[in-house]
C-alpha cells in the first residue's frame, strides 16, 4: 500500500470541507494515487498528486468564494472576529504589550532594511538601458592588479581602433578643490569628465547643457562647469536661474552650463560623488602635468555601451591587437598591461559596502524571524489558556474555519499594533542617525521612510499577523478536528496541544538567537581588530590640515608656455614648503611640523613605479608598485615615526644628482631581504629615474587601519623639494589639543603665500575616526541586533517556563506536599525547556559558524575583511544558555517560594 | 424554480454520470463515465464541487461507505440521483427536445 505525503495534502485539506463530503474527495484521490504509484516511479507520483491537492484546493476556494450569498457575510464574519479579538486582547492589556512591543522591534527594523535594500542593492539605475553600461579597465594580471584606471592616451587609442565603442566616456573623479560660490569658500569634489561621459550615460540635464564635443579640445580654452542639484540646492539656494553664474575654483572663474538632474550619478561615485563636472581640457591646471600625452598617469575612468553580449566581446576581442600593439610600441608604460571590461552596476555596487549592507538586512530579517517565533510562542500560550473558550464556543457550533478567523484576526489585531510602532520606531531611528552618522552608502542612495518603506511595512504586518497567527490557528484547527478531546478540555484537564509546537518555538528563537550574535560578536571583533590595529603613527597632540595649492591662473595651450607655466607652479610649491618646515618648529604651541603629499593617511595615493637597482630598468616587467610620498625633512619625527636605519631627510637629498629617500622597512626588507638597505640605488618612474636610499623608516598604515596591508608592497618618501605635489597635506605637533596650533599654521601660511587654500582641518585623532566610521555603524547596528535577539529569546523562554508552571500548579502543588525537593522541581519543570535550549544552541552555532560564517566571511567592511572566530560561537553560545537558564529559573524559583497549600488551593 | 435550480450542463453531465453508474456510483467511477462517454476530460476539483452543488440544490444525494486501505480509511460516497433531480433531468432535456424541433436537418451529424 503506497501512502502520499501529508505535507502534499496540507493545502487540499485546508480547502475541503469538513465531514464526509471532503473526506471522501481526499479518499478518492488517494485511491487514485495508489493506482498511479502502481503505474510510475513514486517520485513522479508524488507530484502529480501534488499538482492535483493544489489544483483542488483553488477548485474549491474558488467555489466557496462564490457560494458565499455574497461578499458582505465573509466582510460580516471577519467583522465579528474582529471585534471578539478586540475584546480578548483587550482583558490582559499589560501581557498582550509584550508580544506588541517585541514585533514592533521586528518589523521596525525590517522595515528600514528592507528599505536600505531597495535604496541600494535593488535599485534600478537612473539611466537608459542600465545594463548595457560597462566600464573598461587596465590590469596588470602579473602584478596581481586586475582594475587600475587608464591614460588618456591609451583610452584614446583603445577608442579610435574600435569599431564598437565610438563614443566613450571617460572621468578623472575625486579630486578635491576650494571652491567659491555666492561668496562662501568651501571644498568640493571635482570630476573632469569629457563630453562623451554625459552622452554614454544619457540622462538629459535638469537645465542648460553638458560639454559639447568642442569643448574636448583646446587645452585650457574652455572655463564652463555642470554642477550637481545637491551642489546648487547647498550652495546656490537664492538664485533662481543657475545658468550663467560665474564660479571660483582654485582662483579660477567657471561658468555654470548646465546642472545634472538629482538622481544622476555616475562611476566616480565610488571614489565620491561629484559635485562639479569640469571638462578634461581644463584639468592640466589641476591634475599638474600633460595628462594627454603622459602614459603612466593612470588616472581616468572609463563608461562606455554594448548592447548586446556580442557586442561586449567585440570590444575585448579588438582591445587585444591594441594591447599587443602598445606593449611594444610603448614598452615602458604598456608591457604586461592588458584591458578589461566590468559592467557599471557591478562596479559600482561592488565597491559600495555591499556586503555591510547584505549583513545589516540579512540580520534584521533574522531579528524578524526571532520576533515572529517569539510571538507565535506567547500567541499559542495564551490561545492554550484559552482552551476552554475555545472548547466551548466548538461545542455551541463554531466551525474551525471561525476559530481559525479569530486566531488570526487576533494576530493581526497584535501585528498591525506592532507595525505602527516599529515604523514610528525606525522613523525615530532615521532621525537620530541622519546628519549624525556617515552611512556607509553609495551615493545614489538615500535612506528614508517614504510611502514605499510604508508599503513594505505594511506587508511585513500582514505576514507577520498570518505567520504568528497560524501556530494557535493550527491549534485550534486540530482542536476542531478532534472533538473526542472536548470534554477534557472543558473539564480544565490541560492536554498536550502545542507542547511539542512549544518546544520547536524555544528551538527556534535560541538557534535564531545564537547565530545573530555570532554575527555581532564577529563583526565586534573585526571593529575591535581593526581599530586596535597600530596605525605606526603618533597621534597624540598632532593636527593635520590639507592644502590647495592651485594658483589661480589658467594653463597655457601651447606647449612651449605650458612647461613654463609648470616649472613656475613647482617652483612656488616648493618655496612654500620649504619655508613652512624651516619656520614652524618653534612656533607657539608648535614642536615638530612638516609638509607631506600629496596628503597624510592617504586620503590621495599616488602610486610610484619602481625596479630593483640590479634589475634591467628597460624590462617593464621589473615594474613594481609602491606607494609614494613627498615629504620636507622632519615631517616623519613630527607625525610620530621613526627612522630604524640611517638617517631623515636633509635638504641635499633632493639636489643630489641621484635624489636621496627615505623608505620603509615593509620596502628595505622586499627589496633587500636580511641586507641593509642604506646607500641602495632603485629604479623610479618606471625606470627612467634613481633613486638612493638614505633612511629606512619604521613601517606604518599610510592608507589607514582598514586598507589592507598588503595592497602596496611598501612606502617611498622624496624630498618635498624634488617632487612638489599639487595637493599636501601639514602636520604638526605640540602638547595639548591638537586644534590650539591652527592659529600658528594659519598665520605662517598667510606670511609665506596669502593665496594657498586651507580645509579639511582635523587631529589626526578624527581623520582616523571618520574613516574607521564605516565599519563602527555595521559593528553598532549589529550589537543592536544581537542585544534585541536575546532580550527575545528570554522572553520567550521566561514565557514558556511560566506557562508550564502555571498549567502544573496542582501537580507541583501535590508533588510538593509528597516531599518533592528543589532539585527534582527544577528537572521536572525545565525538562522540557533544556533539551530545547540545547538543541536549538547547537543548531543556531552549527548554522551561524557555516551559513553566518560565509555571510560575515564574505563580507569586507570598509575593506577590513571580518572572520567568524571560534570566540564568536562560543560567546554567542554561552551567552544564549546563560540568559536562557537565568530566564527559566527565575519563574522557577518563584514557584519553590510558593506553599503547597497555596498551590493545591489555587491550581 | 429559482435561478439556482436551473441546471448547467455540467451538472446535467454528472446528473446523467450518476444513473449510468447505476449502483456502483462512486465518485471515481462516475468521473471516469464522464471523461469516457462525455469525451473531455474532467477536472476533480469542478467534479467534487458540482457533485456538492448538486447535494445543496436537492438533486443528488449519497451514501457514506467505509473505505479500504487504499484510500486509507478515507470514507467514499456512493451518489443517488433525487427524484426532484430527475425532473429537473427531464426538464432541461425537454427543454432542449423542444429547441432543437425542426432542427434535425441541421443538427444531423455530417
Amino acid at each position: 500500500m503506497s501512502r502520499p505525503p501529508r505535507w502534499t495534502e496540507w493545502p487540499l485539506r485546508a480547502a475541503l470541507p469538513e465531514g464526509p463530503e471532503g473526506l471522501s474527495a481526499l479518499g478518492d484521490l488517494r485511491e487514485e494515487f495508489a493506482e498511479m504509484s502502481r503505474r510510475r516511479p513514486r517520485a513522479l507520483a508524488v507530484l502529480w498528486y501534488w499538482q492535483c491537492c493544489l489544483r483542488m484546493a483553488v477548485w474549491y476556494g474558488w467555489a466557496r468564494a462564490r457560494r458565499r450569498e455574497s461578499r458582505g457575510e465573509a466582510v460580516r464574519a471577519w467583522l465579528n472576529e474582529v471585534r471578539i479579538a478586540s475584546r480578548t486582547l483587550r482583558r490582559d492589556p499589560r501581557r498582550n504589550a509584550v508580544p506588541v512591543l517585541v514585533l514592533a522591534f521586528g518589523i521596525g527594523l525590517s522595515a528600514l532594511a528592507l528599505t536600505l535594500l531597495r535604496e541600494t542593492l535593488l535599485a534600478s539605475y537612473p539611466f537608459p538601458a542600465a545594463d548595457e553600461l560597462h566600464t573598461l579597465w587596465a590590469t596588470q594580471l602579473d602584478l596581481d592588479r586586475p582594475q587600475v584606471s587608464m591614460s588618456l592616451a591609451e583610452i584614446e587609442d583603445y577608442r579610435r581602433e574600435s569599431t564598437v565603442f565610438p563614443d566613450i566616456g571617460v572621468v578623472r573623479p575625486d579630486f578635491d578643490a576650494a571652491v567659491t560660490a555666492s561668496g562662501d569658500a568651501d571644498v568640493v569634489k571635482l570630476a573632469f569628465v569629457n563630453s562623451g561621459y554625459f552622452r554614454v550615460l544619457g540622462v538629459p540635464p535638469a537645465l542648460g547643457r553638458y560639454f559639447s564635443a568642442e569643448e574636448d579640445v583646446g587645452t585650457g580654452a574652455h572655463p564652463v562647469i555642470v554642477i550637481s542639484d545637491r551642489f546648487r540646492r547647498a550652495r546656490l539656494p537664492d538664485v533662481p536661474d543657475p545658468l550663467g553664474e560665474e564660479i571660483e575654483i582654485s582662483n579660477m572663474r567657471f561658468s555654470v552650463v548646465g546642472v545634472a538632474p538629482p538622481e544622476f550619478f555616475g562611476p566616480e561615485t565610488v571614489a565620491s560623488p561629484a559635485d562639479i563636472w569640469v571638462p578634461v581640457t581644463m584639468s592640466p591646471p589641476f591634475l599638474g602635468n600633460n595628462i594627454y600625452e603622459n602614459r603612466a598617469e593612470r588616472v581616468f575612468w572609463t563608461v562606455f555601451r554594448a548592447s548586446s553580449p556580442g557586442e561586449l566581446e567585440r570590444v575585448r576581442l579588438e582591445a587585444a591587437p591594441v594591447s599587443a600593439r602598445l606593449a611594444v610600441e610603448y614598452a615602458t608604460d604598456h608591457d604586461g598591461w592588458g584591458v578589461r571590461t566590468v559592467p557599471l552596476r557591478e562596479f559600482v555596487d561592488g565597491s559600495s559596502r555591499e556586503g555591510a549592507i547584505r549583513l545589516v538586512v540579512a540580520a534584521a530579517i533574522l531579528v524578524l524571524l526571532v520576533s515572529c517565533v517569539n510571538v507565535a510562542s506567547l500567541r499559542l500560550i495564551s490561545a492554550q489558556q484559552r482552551t476552554a473558550e475555545t472548547s466551548i464556543r466548538l461545542a455551541l457550533g463554531a466551525g474551525r474555519g471561525a476559530m481559525i478567523r479569530q486566531h488570526l484576526a487576533e494576530s493581526l489585531i497584535v501585528s498591525t499594533l506592532a507595525g505602527a510602532i516599529g515604523v514610528a520606531l525606525a522613523a525615530a531611528l532615521v532621525g537620530a542617525l541622519e546628519g549624525n552618522v556617515a552611512l556607509p552608502l553609495p551615493a545614489h542612495a538615500e535612506i528614508g521612510l517614504d510611502s514605499t518603506s510604508m508599503l513594505i511595512a505594511l506587508a511585513l504586518v500582514l505576514g507577520t499577523g498570518v505567520v504568528v497567527g497560524l501556530v494557535p490557528a493550527a491549534a485550534a484547527y486540530r482542536a476542531g478536528a478532534a472533538p473526542s478531546g472536548l470534554l477534557d478540555r472543558v473539564q480544565g484537564s490541560r492536554g498536550g496541544v502545542g507542547k511539542a509546537t512549544r518546544r520547536w518555538v524555544v528551538a527556534a528563537e535560541v538557534a535564531g538567537t545564537v547565530v545573530l550574535l555570532q554575527i555581532a560578536f564577529a563583526t565586534l571583533e573585526g571593529f575591535r581588530q581593526v581599530t586596535r590595529t597600530p596605525t605606526g603613527f603618533e597621534t597624540t597632540g598632532l593636527l593635520t590640515l590639507r592644502l590647495d595649492l592651485q594658483d589661480g591662473r589658467p594653463a597655457p595651450s601651447d606647449s612651449a608656455a605650458l612647461a613654463t607655466y609648470f616649472s613656475n607652479r613647482w617652483e612656488r610649491r616648493r618655496q612654500l614648503a620649504v619655508q613652512f618646515a624651516d619656520r614652524a618648529p618653534g612656533l607657539p604651541g608648535i614642536d615638530a611640523a612638516g609638509v607631506w603629499g600629496p596628503s597624510v593617511l592617504g586620503e590621495s595615493a599616488w602610486h610610484a613605479r619602481v625596479i630593483r637597482g640590479d634589475l634591467d630598468p628597460n624590462d617593464a616587467r621589473n615594474i613594481e608598485i609602491s606607494q609614494r610620498h613627498s615629504i620636507t625633512p622632519g615631517a616623519l619625527a613630527a607625525a610620530g615615526i621613526p627612522i630604524v636605519a640611517g638617517r631623515d631627510l636633509n635638504r641635499a637629498d633632493a639636489t643630489d644628482s641621484i635624489p636621496g629617500v627615505v623608505v620603509d622597512e615593509a620596502f628595505a626588507e622586499h627589496y633587500w631581504p636580511g641586507e641593509s638597505a642604506i646607500g641602495r640605488v632603485f629604479f623610479t618612474l618606471g625606470g627612467t629615474r634613481q633613486a638612493r636610499v638614505v633612511g629606512v623608516s619604521a613601517r606604518a598604515r599610510h592608507r589607514g587601519r582598514l586598507s589592507p596591508e598588503n595592497e602596496v608592497f611598501g612606502d617611498i618618501f622624496f624630498p618635498y623639494d624634488y617632487w612638489p605635489t599639487p595637493t599636501a597635506s601639514i602636520i604638526a605637533r605640540g602638547p595639548g589639543d591638537a586644534r590650539t596650533r591652527l592659529g600658528s599654521v594659519q598665520a605662517l601660511l598667510a606670511e609665506i603665500d596669502p593665496t594657498v587654500g586651507i580645509y579639511d582641518v582635523s587631529p589626526m585623532e578624527r581623520r582616523l575616526e571618520r574613516q574607521e566610521s564605516v565599519i563602527r555603524l555595521p559593528a553598532f547596528v549589529m550589537s543592536v541586533f544581537g542585544m534585541i535577539a536575546i532580550v527575545l529569546a528570554a522572553t520567550g523562554i521566561l514565557a514558556v517556563v511560566n506557562h508550564t508552571i502555571q498549567t502544573r500548579e496542582q501537580e507541583i502543588g501535590l508533588r510538593r506536599a509528597l516531599g518533592l525537593d528543589g532539585a527534582r522541581l527544577f528537572s521536572t519543570l525545565l525538562g522540557d525547556a533544556v533539551p530545547a535550549v540545547v538543541a536549538g544552541a547547537l543548531v543556531g552555532a552549527f548554522t551561524g559558524a557555516a551559513a553566518g560564517s560565509r555571510l560575515v566571511t564574505a563580507t569586507t567592511v570598509g575593506g577590513a575583511a571580518i572572520g567568524m572566530p571560534w570566540s564568536a560561537v562560543a560567546a554567542a553560545l554561552a551567552g544564549t544558555v546563560l540568559v536562557a537558564s537565568v530566564a527559566g529559573c527565575l519563574p522557577v524559583f518563584r514557584a519553590r517560594r510558593l506553599s503547597p497549600a497555596r498551590l493545591l488551593r489555587d491550581g | 424554480m429559482g435561478s439556482n435550480k436551473i441546471l448547467g450542463s455540467f451538472e446535467q453531465m454528472v446528473l446523467l454520470g450518476v444513473l449510468k453508474g447505476g449502483d456502483a456510483a462512486f465518485g471515481l467511477e462516475v468521473r471516469r463515465i464522464l471523461e469516457e462517454d462525455g469525451r473531455r476530460s474532467v477536472s476533480r476539483g469542478a467534479f467534487y464541487t458540482t457533485v456538492d452543488r448538486l447535494g445543496d440544490k436537492g438533486y443528488l444525494t449519497w451514501h457514506n461507505e467505509r473505505g479500504d486501505a487504499e484510500r486509507q480509511r478515507m470514507p467514499r460516497r456512493r451518489f443517488e440521483v433525487t427524484a426532484e433531480g430527475l425532473e429537473a433531468l427531464r426538464d432541461a432535456r425537454g427543454v432542449m427536445d423542444r429547441l432543437s424541433a425542426g432542427l434535425e436537418d441541421v443538427l444531423q451529424p455530417a
